[in-house]
């Protein structure tokens, strides 16, 4: 099996930073060889392959993400991407999302192209883009939060962008002068301190509530300057918020442990607590995400009040967090208390019982692979 | 446990996908080349984008209501997730990213796929919604929240896919110049038609065969037409004859109207009293003399249900009533009264009934046979 030094070897094409530049047409040219009925076997199938992977790496690379557990993108079972079966895997969900769903829609626009070598890169984005948001939803709601203020801000005249895309990704440098030299400051302390004002709001904020908070942060933002940041780069602002939300929330369950013992009636949270770590095992590693998809399903499923919904869905979320972040910790013993699983989730304490019941209920339907028909 | 090698494992995925996708060119190649509701098109105008197009509505003259349609999972609020198991997915249809084009254009473009009907039907739903205001901002992303990734997914290409095909629609030709061209192209086809009629006798015999056929359709159908029309005359002439046969008898049943008499007192009345039961099963001779006018009949209706109006029929033999004399009222004495002009009421044998009608229902209050004689001479016998 290849490693990594091999799929960023020389052999393949490569610009500056050794990012994917489809200079030979590797993906066009496997996706015209291949008939419908034709042999298994496909010319080409090795390089696409280790095309892919140099495409998703140097994508998890730009979205800061090649530094965190693979749990975030949904691969689970791995600590780090250093573990080849995890880069293994993600490119094995990369293929099954660009050439293997996606089949009919590449060959419609091969008919008319001669290259889709663009369209490819781009359906990569889009796939580890969907990976993160729905395997690292506390990550991907501080950054769309933060781009939609910054984005606001700009449209409004109080801040310019000055290096990068006006559309504000990661590398985009903003001012709020429209003159000022590109020296972004750095603000990681200043934008940790902000989760103090925006959490628990920042996570479990749902549509119209959205707007409001984004005012929030946008008034936070317009204090950089008086703070001694007058130019800052977008990465250098979201990493550090995202990180320190992920932070609060690992920390609560660390310092949980001792803190308050489950109370008698408590012990559903320790149940909760198995049914969130992933096993190890190679095939246990495909049932605990088809677990996590299915308790999302069910929950949208379920036959209950939108409030009630809605408080499922933030500890659902609570749970795909716990299974990407405390990984190496023994299960069963980190949850939070309850009370501080209130105060993180905004839900009334007293229906966390309920709440938990039905989790784990659900959880029961889907590993008996009865997702779909749930009550 | 061992999990199956993950190249492998995409292999194996990939056979299958590239089955499927067999499976369903050949279906889209059996269906034929017509652009229909639920297909789906890539267009050479748009091919920089990846972005298909659907076929929601196709209207008269050739325009077509397409709306935008592409393979990345993120959704707004006014879009439908087409999922990976149904015909023509995974998809996200824009439904709110729309525009008239003409069929042209589609027929020019690839077909490549359709959506099932349920789908084609959420997509119409959804706009009807967004067009009736149901959706307050259609470019917000899932759950009604501002999403920057989806903001930038329209902004760069689906909103410029569209400005793409924009002026496509806006060139296509006007209704009188799409008649015109028409008509140019079939005055062409038949100069083509004529030319090879006249280098071929075969065709040409062909073409008179065709076109003596055609003329033997055009004469049944004139015949047919004829025929119908003389059909249809034939059967008006009847039913006027029957109206007029049936005003007549409807005339000579009716009580004749006073006329000149009206002004006069009627004299030479026979009279005669009919009581419910006192006649049943006899029949009661009416005697007339000579120089009798009228034939003054009272029927006792007594101390029945009161109806609101009443009838009496008078028939003759076994030939049905030969007069009904219907709207009559009750008299203080409980009877109702009619005066049958003698002229009109032969000798003979009669049966008159009586009834008593209330709205539509009719309730049989008596039967009673008369039979009606002349009497020689009014003078006494001696």
């Amino acid at each position: 099996m290849s490693n990594l030094k091999q799929f960023i070897g020389a052999e393949q094409p490569r610009g500056p930073r050794g990012e994917w530049t489809g200079e030979e047409a590797v993906f066009t040219r496997f996706l015209q060889g291949l008939d419908s009925g034709g042999p298994g076997e496909r010319e080409g199938f090795e390089a696409v392959w280790l095309a892919l992977r140099r495409v998703l790496v140097g994508e998890l690379k730009r979205r800061s993400l090649w530094t965190l557990s693979p749990a975030y993108v949904g691969i689970y079972g791995s600590a780090s991407w250093a573990d080849e079966e995890a880069v293994e895997e993600l490119v094995a969900d990369g293929f099954a999302f660009i050439f293997v769903e996606r089949l009919r829609s590449l060959k419609a626009h091969l008919r008319l192209k001669p290259n889709v070598e663009g369209l490819i890169v781009r359906s990569a984005r889009n796939f580890l883009q969907e990976a993160q948001k729905r395997h690292d939803p506390v990550g991907f709601r501080v950054f769309t939060v933060l781009r939609g203020a910054v984005r606001s801000a700009v449209a409004a005249g109080a801040l310019h962008v000055v290096e990068g895309s006006s559309a504000v990704r990661r590398d985009t440098v903003l001012a709020f002068h429209a003159g000022a030299a590109a020296r972004p400051g750095e603000l990681a302390a200043e934008a940790r301190s902000w989760n103090v004002d925006l959490l628990p709001d920042l996570i479990t904020a749902r549509g119209w509530e959205v707007r409001p908070l984004m005012a929030r942060v946008e008034k936070l933002l317009l204090r950089l300057p008086a703070q001694g940041f007058p130019v800052f780069r977008f990465q250098d602002l979201v990493d550090p918020l995202r990180l320190d939300v992920r932070m609060r929330w690992r920390a609560l369950w660390t310092s949980a442990q001792g803190e308050e013992l489950p109370q008698p009636g408590e012990d559903d949270r320790l149940v909760m607590a198995r049914i969130a770590v992933p096993a190890r095992s190679l095939e246990e590693r495909e049932s605990f995400r088809s677990l996590l998809n299915c308790l999302e399903e069910g929950i949208e499923n379920l036959a209950q009040r939108a409030q009630s919904k809605e408080y499922l869905r933030r500890l659902q979320m609570f749970l795909r967090c716990y299974a990407a972040d405390a990984m190496p910790a023994p299960a069963g013993e980190e949850l939070p208390s309850r009370r501080r699983l209130a105060d993180l989730l905004g839900i009334p304490r007293d229906r966390l019982p309920d709440l938990f019941t039905t989790l784990q209920k659900l959880a029961e339907v889907c590993r008996q692979g009865a997702g779909k028909a749930l009550p | 446990m061992k999990r199956r090698d993950p190249q492998e494992r995409s292999r194996r995925e990939l056979d299958e996908a590239l089955t499927r996708y067999g499976s369903e060119r050949d279906r889209e190649a059996a269906r034929g080349p017509e652009p229909w509701p639920g297909d789906l098109f890539v267009l050479a105008e748009t091919a920089e984008f990846p972005v298909e197009w659907l076929l929601v509505e196709r209207g008269r003259q050739g325009r077509c209501l397409i709306v935008a349609a592409d393979a990345n999972p993120i959704l707004g609020c006014a879009d439908v997730a087409v999922p990976p198991e149904a015909s023509g997915g995974p998809l996200s249809v824009r439904c709110d990213v729309g525009l008239q084009i003409g069929i042209e254009s589609l027929r020019r473009g690839e077909r490549t796929g359709s959506l099932a009907a349920n789908d084609l039907d959420r997509v119409r739903r959804l706009r009807a919604e967004v067009a009736a205001g149901g959706v307050p901002d259609p470019k917000l992303g899932a759950g009604g929240e501002p999403d920057p990734s989806y903001e930038d997914w329209l902004a760069e290409i689906v909103l410029p896919a569209r400005a793409a095909l924009l002026p496509v629609a806006k060139e296509e030709p006007g209704l009188a110049f799409r008649r015109a061209r028409k008509g140019i192209a079939a005055a062409a086809g038949l100069v083509l038609f004529l030319a090879v009629c006249g280098v071929s006798i075969l065709a040409w015999r062909f073409h008179q065969g065709e076109r003596q056929a055609r003329q033997e359709v055009s004469r049944l159908l004139e015949e047919s037409r004829r025929r119908e029309a003389a059909y249809r005359r034939e059967l008006e002439s009847e039913r006027q004859r029957l109206e007029a046969a049936y005003q007549k008898e409807l005339a000579a049943r009716r009580i004749p109207t006073p006329g000149s008499e009206a002004g006069r007192p009627l004299a030479n009345l026979v009279y005669a009293s009919f009581y419910p039961g006192a006649s049943r099963g006899t029949v009661r001779e009416l005697a007339a003399p000579p120089g009798t006018t009228y034939l003054f009949l009272l029927f006792y209706v007594g101390h029945r249900p009161l109806s609101v109006e009443y009838r009496v029929d008078v028939e003759k033999g076994a030939g049905g009533a030969i007069w009904s004399l219907g709207g009559l009222h009750l008299l203080p004495s409980q009877e109702v009264s009619v005066a049958l002009p003698r002229a009109q009421v032969p000798d003979g044998a009669y049966r008159m009934r009586l009834y008593g009608v209330s709205g539509k229902e009719r309730q049989d209050l008596g039967q009673f046979e008369v039979r009606i004689v002349s009497q020689l001479s009014h003078l006494p016998d001696r």
